[in-house]
């Protein structure tokens, strides 16, 4: 049969909010419905052409690559189709100008910029004649233009039921005899099937910000706007059959594919070398004699010359000098801290290049995770920058390659659980409050929704349209709704980047985007380096600076520290780690790491390595961590499945714990091939979870039986592979962040001064609130300083001080011979709640010999009234005599008596010193505890647990520190600042908290039962009081909470005393009337008056 | 779900504050979990998830507010409402009525209670330190002379600043009104700013404060408090009467005459019942105003629903005038005049009920039998279509309310009907256009049939507009119905 029709105007998902179809259901679909080819054309867009492209290339499908131009002026949408591929760079060209001139997400076109980019594109104009509208002179000449121009135009004709098809098909066919234009059949299909009608509709309304029951006429009257078979357009077009056989011959036009883009990496030229093959190969040798100067093992020789005759086969030698130039210049020209991370780590290329740290001569790499032959994909190298200083590297690569050669990637952003709820509900009108129960359901819906889960939630199953709005959840779930950028992702092309693909502008300044996410130039095999930030480099780049200026005889002959020149394998930081004494340092910080580390006991480099990937949901799930850690404490025999995994697992003791070893042993005992290897790991993702899942997982258990092992161990095997999915990390990557994990203890260990500044500089990240970091330094012994406008900088910086292990907290006795810290720490404004740094440093830069009062800060620094009473809120003038109440005061007194304009001639008049004393009342130490809180998150003055000691030990609450000493079993009542709720998805619902009072922390741990009957306790108070059991083990200590109480009330008597005491007769102030009824309209508010709980940290919340 | 309160949970009311969901207000349950105003939802939710939670309504509130300070009109004409949940009530001169100061306040306390709201009330000096009194602490009435005392033992909370002001004030250490009435004017004006400096001389009463009544308080009126609340007609008019006269003896004393007339009736269930009764001349007369009350009250007496009887009554001149003749304007303006249409719109209500009467409407939807409705007489009209470009009518001049059937025959899947039988006459189709396809609401009617709709001519010149209904599944014939006739 031959086939006489291609649908050519098919819009997909891509358009937003537009279209109500997947670009591979689409081309399925046509497929299926017999059709010569499609032709895909979203919005000004070009973003969901590679997904088309892929499904029309494994359909065999033809794909015209196209775009519905929608303009600015009043020319009617043209759909346009380059021929070939310079056309395709006009069309991309034409598509990045409207870009670049709009705002982000929108494309600002004009007909004269279609005209100037037009030569060698197909053009569809679309006539919107509906409602009766006849062709206008507008259109006429818009036709006849691009004719004149471009040789041909072609005129949509589209059927879609709207009772005037034939009338307006005969007006369309008057209109192309008169403008010589060709009639083109289509019925512009927004959706597959016609059942996604009613998803079009909610799309719709989240569009239009309406409900499905307002929208009235923007909803579809019907539902035609679907792909219809060959035969059924044939027939609707009988009056004009050429329109319909038109599409044929549109289609033969339309030749341009995908797959002629050809892409080419940019040829990195380096002096003195031929090519950049010659160039790799002869830096690479270069770096390895100096990474090796004792002469460079056999092993590594040997992998070097396999890598590089690869990439020499795949042509990837650019590439890795880009890298390699992207770290020179970090490291060399600006001293920014750098490492790659990832499966990058398993190259010894990026070794030698000093593009990764972890050294291949100790341990094993798996290049075939990095690239392979067979696989034929471009590398991923990804590598870690200082996060505040990452940007001057993206935009040195912006400049070296300029604009027009590189840009971000873009990240997809798709519809998930709560978003598809939230539109979905929206559209239907359902209240926030319903939303919001809804929302809950997420979780199950990979699943399908029980009756009993929704009466859980108060929901009526038995309700139609609320099961309605559930399906069209489910189907708008995975629907893209926006693009956005990239972390870190470059995409760098040797030729104009907008030849290839479109061009937009980011939300951030400065920034652009391409319209392709990684799968999307993974899929046409682009490269892109990912360029991420770390805040950890960032800390560690700091200290050494501070190691340099502070401690120059580190080492005791003065050479600089860096990642290279630290000591390695230093006991004392194991003995450290050991004790969970880990506060600050990288990836073991967190409650589960820490109570791994005295039960994993490191000793050497690769036990953090494995301390770092172990604590992952890869490893707990597949319920590897208790074999692992009974093996490495001697309780069970190493043992391994066969001889010939005893290679792929001795490592860790007959464990698998990282990704490479799922994918090795289903290479060496499943018999898969290194690629299909790979294909496994890609289907563990997790989200998106392909069919072929199933099929892999019959021939990696059928293969280990065939292979003479038992079933269940296949079994129990795969399921441990399925528990890494994207949550084990490979051991590369592990061993990457190891590195870091030991150069941040190291610093702990031996300059907790040093650390602690530079960690604080480094802020926000981590686990910790400055509070805990400065709480901790203080316990290694380090003097911390208030900040004041006569020493501080913006910076945390270091000040002469008494040596740390003077001070040294009994717990750390110990360390007592490693700690070398002589230094205080000064808190910089840096730690003051909303303070500008240029004026801050420019206190700093005009101080001379010192401030003598506020008036004259204001004067010098010429700082804004604002600024000033953020200094004195932060008590910052004490160096001046006063208390942060005087200097608020004064400093309110500012711009009210003369400006700083007016001086000296016309102040006298209005001089501040003439001005009537009024007698503050003095402030309570509890009083200035918690604006210290409110101003800096902290409080060195006292912990309000020690200032509440006597109200708490009347309650039976004991410190912290004398947990120490209790045997397990036994119950007690501890109470602190909450510091840290964590719930992390793999506990199944227990809940860490961590409490802090003014001796020491207390760990506690909530199981859900628990959780539930003190829920509030739990997530709302701040001062937290538990009774519980004590559990130790290994000398880790836990909390069992068996009742939670809120204390916080009590947190109201650091500045409240002198209020209870004039105010005798006010009970109500603090019982406010009760209500005597319930309608909310009739609820009274409170005079709200606990402003101390209210700055006490709310506790940081991890998941 | 149900907007009224559910069974035992803790409820709160929210509201998008700097685009967070924030609560507002809570009751006692779910701030004795620990939820207090100014917290997420999302917070409160993950302390309570069985919270019930409504969006805030500020609209209902102010509304609801306004309702009240119509029931306290029965004490003063001079209500001032203070959102959110605030009335100030100026009684000077009224508490006579009331047998004093403590009975007012306890009255009004009482009857605010019995309709189910909590309550605190009291009376002071001047605004501002009422306002303090009756939210914070225990005196009730607070005199001229002991003002200063008590406001000194209040917290700074008391004196209706700005949040800045306040918190300024906090951070000073200044927590009671006592540590700053004394404070020297000029450094706590420059630091707490003038407002605050004006907030604490409106309390003490040594700056005025105006205040802004819910309604301009009548020129002239006339009140009574009734010792039993009555119920019948006659005692209603019997109180009219005496109002009337005590009001005519007001107008006389100024030459005067009410143009409008307003009168009030306080039901004991707190409802507020207001008749009007516009004059078309000032008139001062109280037999002549009695008649015309007693007609316009003959009129609807239903409206006034006694029910328990009402215990209070007034009678407000709201326009008055000065006792002259005018002439009347015997040329009217020509052309569509709104205020004409609003009062034809209010005399047409006011006959035949508000129910009784409605605009035609255009609603926007796919279906044509929905396609028009009647609105509330004083919504806004939507605009006529406008005429089609091509002339072409695509809707019917009329359109039956129930499609008929018609038997047809039409070439399948989708041609237009060749032939059909309509009201036993036969019509053959020499013209058709189509088909229209209108497929029900999916989520009005999942499961309702597609309708094609054709407009056809037949050999008489006479034009239709016809549908075929398709089953689901295509199994069953098709059915034909006309549906309009557009000539």
């Amino acid at each position: 049969m031959s086939v006489l029709f291609a649908e050519l105007c098919v819009t997909t998902n891509f358009s937003f909010l537009r279209a109500a179809a997947h670009p591979e259901e689409l081309v399925e679909r046509a497929k299926e419905l017999g059709h010569a080819g499609v032709g895909v054309a979203d919005r000004n867009s070009l973003a969901g052409i590679v997904r088309a492209h892929a499904i029309a290339k494994k359909l065999n499908l033809r794909l015209a690559v196209g775009v519905r131009l929608v303009f600015r002026d009043a020319t009617p949408d043209i759909l346009v189709y380059p021929k070939d591929r310079p056309a395709y760079s006009r069309l991309t060209r034409l598509l990045t100008l409207g870009n670049r001139r709009a705002p982000k997400g929108e494309c600002w076109l004009e007909f004269i910029d279609f005209m100037s980019h037009c030569e060698g594109l197909q053009a569809i104009v679309t006539a919107d004649l509906v409602k009766g509208c006849l062709p206008d002179q507008a259109l006429r000449s818009c036709l006849e233009t691009i004719r004149e121009t471009c040789g041909e135009v072609w005129l949509a004709a589209r059927f879609i039921f709207d009772g005037d098809d034939r009338r307006r098909l005969r007006l369309l066919k008057a209109l192309a005899a008169e403008t010589g234009a060709k009639l083109i059949a289509t019925s512009e299909p927004l959706y597959h099937v016609p059942e996604r009608r009613a998803l079009l509709d909610v799309l719709t309304c989240v569009r239009e910000k309406t409900t499905l029951d307002a929208a009235g006429r923007l909803l579809a009257a019907n539902g035609e706007r679907h792909l219809k078979t060959a035969d059924e357009m044939m027939r609707l077009y009988r009056d004009a059959p050429e329109a319909a056989s038109e599409t044929v011959r549109f289609l033969e036009g339309a030749k341009f594919s995908l797959d002629e883009l050809s892409y080419q990496y940019p040829d990195e030229t380096v002096e003195g070398h031929a090519n950049p093959q010659a160039a790799l190969e002869a830096l690479s040798w270069q770096g390895a004699a100096k990474r090796y100067p004792d002469g460079i093992p056999d092993g590594v020789c040997a992998s070097l010359e396999r890598e590089l005759s690869i990439v020499c086969q795949l042509n990837f030698a650019s590439y890795f000098l880009t890298v390699a130039d992207i770290v020179r210049f970090a490291r060399e020209e600006r001293g920014i801290l750098c490492q790659g991370r990832g499966s990058a780590a398993n190259s010894t290329i990026c070794y030698v290049l000093g593009v990764t740290a972890v050294n291949p001569a100790t341990s094993s790499l798996l290049f075939d995770r990095f690239i392979s032959t067979e696989r034929n994909e471009p590398p991923d190298i990804d590598v870690d920058f200082e996060h505040e200083r990452r940007e001057e590297v993206i935009q040195y690569v912006y400049e070296k390659y300029g604009r027009h050669r590189a840009a971000l990637a873009a990240t997809l952003i798709c519809y998930r659980g709560r978003s598809a709820i939230r539109d979905v509900c929206k559209a239907f009108g359902y209240s926030e409050d319903r939303i919001s129960a809804l929302s809950k359901t997420q979780q199950w819906w990979s699943k399908s929704v029980k009756p009993e889960d929704l009466a859980a939630l108060r929901l009526d199953a038995s309700d139609k349209r609320l099961m309605t709005c559930l399906a069209l959840v489910k189907e708008l779930r995975g629907f893209p709704r926006h693009l956005s950028q990239h972390v870190g992702g470059l995409v760098i092309t040797r030729e104009r980047l907008d030849d290839i693909v479109p061009i937009q502008n980011a939300a951030m300044e400065d920034r652009t985007v391409v319209e392709w996410d990684k799968s999307d130039l993974q899929e046409l095999k682009i490269l892109k380096v990912d360029m991420l930030a770390l805040g950890m480099l960032s800390c560690l780049r700091k200290a050494f600076v501070m190691i340099g200026e502070k401690y120059p005889h580190w080492d005791g002959k003065g050479g600089p520290l860096s990642l290279d020149t630290m000591p390695k394998e230093d006991p004392a930081v194991y003995d450290m780690l050991c004790r969970a004494d880990s506060v600050g340092v990288f990836q073991v910080e967190s409650r589960a790491q820490m109570s791994m580390l005295p039960r994993l006991r490191p000793r050497t480099f690769y036990d953090l390595v494995i301390e770092v990937a172990i604590v992952r949901p890869g490893p707990i799930q597949g319920g590897m961590v208790h074999p692992y850690l009974r093996r490495k404490q001697g309780l069970e025999e190493t043992t391994y499945p066969s001889e010939a995994l005893k290679s792929v697992l001795h490592r860790t003791l007959g464990v698998p714990l990282f990704q490479e070893q799922a994918m090795q042993i289903a290479i060496v005992a499943a018999g898969f091939s290194p690629p299909e290897a790979d294909k496994l790991r890609r289907a563990m993702a997790t989200f998106r979870r392909v069919g072929t899942i199933g099929t892999l997982r019959d021939k990696f258990i059928s293969g280990m039986v065939a292979n003479g092992y038992q079933r269940e161990f296949a079994e129990a095997s795969f399921r441990q592979i399925e528990g890494f999915g994207d949550y084990g990390f490979p051991e590369s990557h592990a061993a990457s962040f190891a590195l870091l994990v030991y150069a941040s203890c190291w610093l702990k260990c031996h300059y907790p001064d040093v650390f602690a500044a530079a960690l604080l500089n480094a802020q926000p990240m981590g686990f910790y609130a400055p509070s805990e970091i400065v709480r901790d330094a203080r316990e290694h012994g380090v003097e911390m300083r208030a900040p004041d406008v006569n020493f501080s900088d913006w910076d945390n910086k270091l000040e002469t001080g008494p040596a740390a292990i003077e001070n040294l907290h009994p717990r750390h006795a110990s360390m007592e011979s490693h700690v070398h810290s002589t230094h205080a720490v000064r808190l910089g404004f840096r730690q003051i709640n909303g303070l500008r740094e240029d004026e801050m440093i420019r206190l700093a830069a005009v101080r001379g010999r010192g401030y003598d009062s506020v008036r004259d800060v204001w004067l010098r620094a010429g700082l804004s009234p604002a600024s000033i009473e953020r200094l004195a809120d932060a008590d910052a003038f004490r160096s001046l005599g006063l208390d942060r109440r005087d200097a608020l005061w004064a400093a309110r007194g500012l711009n009210r008596v003369g400006g700083q304009e007016d001086l000296p001639l016309f102040s006298i008049a209005a001089d501040p010193r003439r001005e009537v004393d009024f007698c503050l009342p003095p402030m309570l130490i509890g009083e200035h505890v918690v604006e210290d809180y409110r101003a800096i998150g902290l409080s060195l003055k006292a912990h309000p647990a020690a200032l509440l000691r006597r109200e708490l030990a009347g309650r039976g609450v004991i410190p912290a520190e004398q947990l120490d000493g209790i045997k397990s079993g036994r119950n007690v009542r501890v109470a602190g600042l909450v510091l840290v709720r964590q719930r992390p998805g793999t506990a199944s619902g227990v809940i860490f908290m961590t409490l802090q009072d003014e001796t020491h922390i207390a760990n506690v741990i909530v199981w859900p039962k628990t959780f539930e009957r003190f829920r509030p306790e739990v997530i709302g108070a701040r001062l937290c009081a538990v009774d519980g059991t004590v559990q130790s083990e290994s000398g880790v200590i836990h909390v069992i909470a068996n009742r939670i109480h809120d204390f916080t009330p009590l947190l109201a008597k650091l500045s409240s005393q002198a209020l209870t005491t004039v105010l005798t007769n006010a009970d109500e102030v603090k019982r406010p009337v009760p209500d005597t009824h319930k309608h909310p309209r009739n609820v009274r508010h409170k005079l709200s008056l606990e402003p101390a709980a209210k700055v006490m940290p709310k506790g940081r919340n991890f998941h | 779900m149900s907007a009224a309160p559910p069974d035992n949970r803790p409820l709160v009311i929210y509201d998008k504050i700097r685009n967070a969901f924030t609560l507002t207000a809570l009751d006692r349950q779910a701030s004795a979990c620990g939820l207090h105003t100014g917290m997420s939802l999302a917070d409160a939710r993950a302390i309570r998830p069985d919270l019930a939670a409504h969006e805030a309504e500020p609209e209902a509130d102010a509304k609801l507010l306004d309702q009240i300070a119509a029931w306290c009109e029965r004490f003063t004409p001079v209500v001032v409402p203070d959102p959110p949940h605030g009335l100030l009530l100026n009684v000077t001169g009224c508490t006579h009525l009331f047998g004093g100061a403590a009975s007012l306040v306890t009255k009004a306390e009482r009857r605010i209670k019995a309709a189910g709201f909590a309550v605190r009330a009291a009376i002071a000096p001047t605004p501002g330190a009422a306002w303090a009194f009756s939210r914070i602490g225990t005196s009730k009435i607070v005199d001229e002379n002991e003002l200063q005392d008590r406001l000194a033992a209040l917290p700074i909370a008391a004196l209706r600043l700005m949040p800045e002001a306040s918190a300024l004030l906090r951070r000073l250490g200044l927590k009671t009104i006592g540590q700053i009435i004394n404070a020297p004017r000029q450094p706590f004006a420059a630091r707490a700013g003038q407002n605050a400096m004006l907030r604490l001389d409106q309390v003490l009463g040594r700056a005025p404060e105006a205040l802004t009544p819910r309604r301009p308080p009548p020129p002239l009126f006339a009140l009574r408090r009734l010792v039993e609340p009555i119920l019948t007609m006659e005692a209603i008019l019997i109180v009219a009467e005496a109002l009337c006269t005590d009001l005519c003896a007001q107008l006389d004393a100024r030459g005067s005459g009410a143009r409008l007339l307003q009168f009030i009736l306080f039901g004991v269930d707190n409802r507020v019942r207001t008749v009007q009764l516009g004059l078309s001349r000032a008139e001062c007369d109280p037999v002549i105003m009695l008649r015309l009350l007693r007609e316009r009250l003959g009129v609807s007496p239903e409206a006034l629903d006694a029910e328990f009887g009402f215990d209070a009554a007034r009678l407000d001149a709201v326009e008055i005038a000065q006792i002259m003749l005018r002439p009347v304007d015997l040329a009217p303006k020509a052309g569509r005049d709104a205020e004409a249409e609003a009062r034809l719109i209010d005399r047409l209500t006011a006959r035949l009920g508000a129910r009784r009467i409605g605009r035609p409407q255009l609603d926007l939807v796919h279906a044509p039998e929905r396609a028009n409705s009647w609105a509330a007489p004083n919504t806004k009209t939507s605009e006529p279509p406008a005429l089609m470009q091509d002339g072409v009518m695509r809707r019917p001049l009329r359109l039956f309310p129930q499609a008929q059937p018609v038997e047809a025959i039409a070439s399948m899947p989708d041609g237009p009907p060749m032939r059909f039988r309509w009201r036993r006459v036969l019509h053959d189709v020499v013209r058709a256009e189509g088909p229209e396809r209108i497929t029900p609401d999916w989520l009005r009617a999942p499961h309702g049939r597609a309708r094609d709709y054709y407009r056809v001519e037949d050999r008489n010149g006479r034009r239709f507009w016809l549908y075929r209904e398709d089953f689901h599944d295509r199994q069953e014939a098709p059915r034909w119905y006309v549906h309009g006739l557009f000539a």
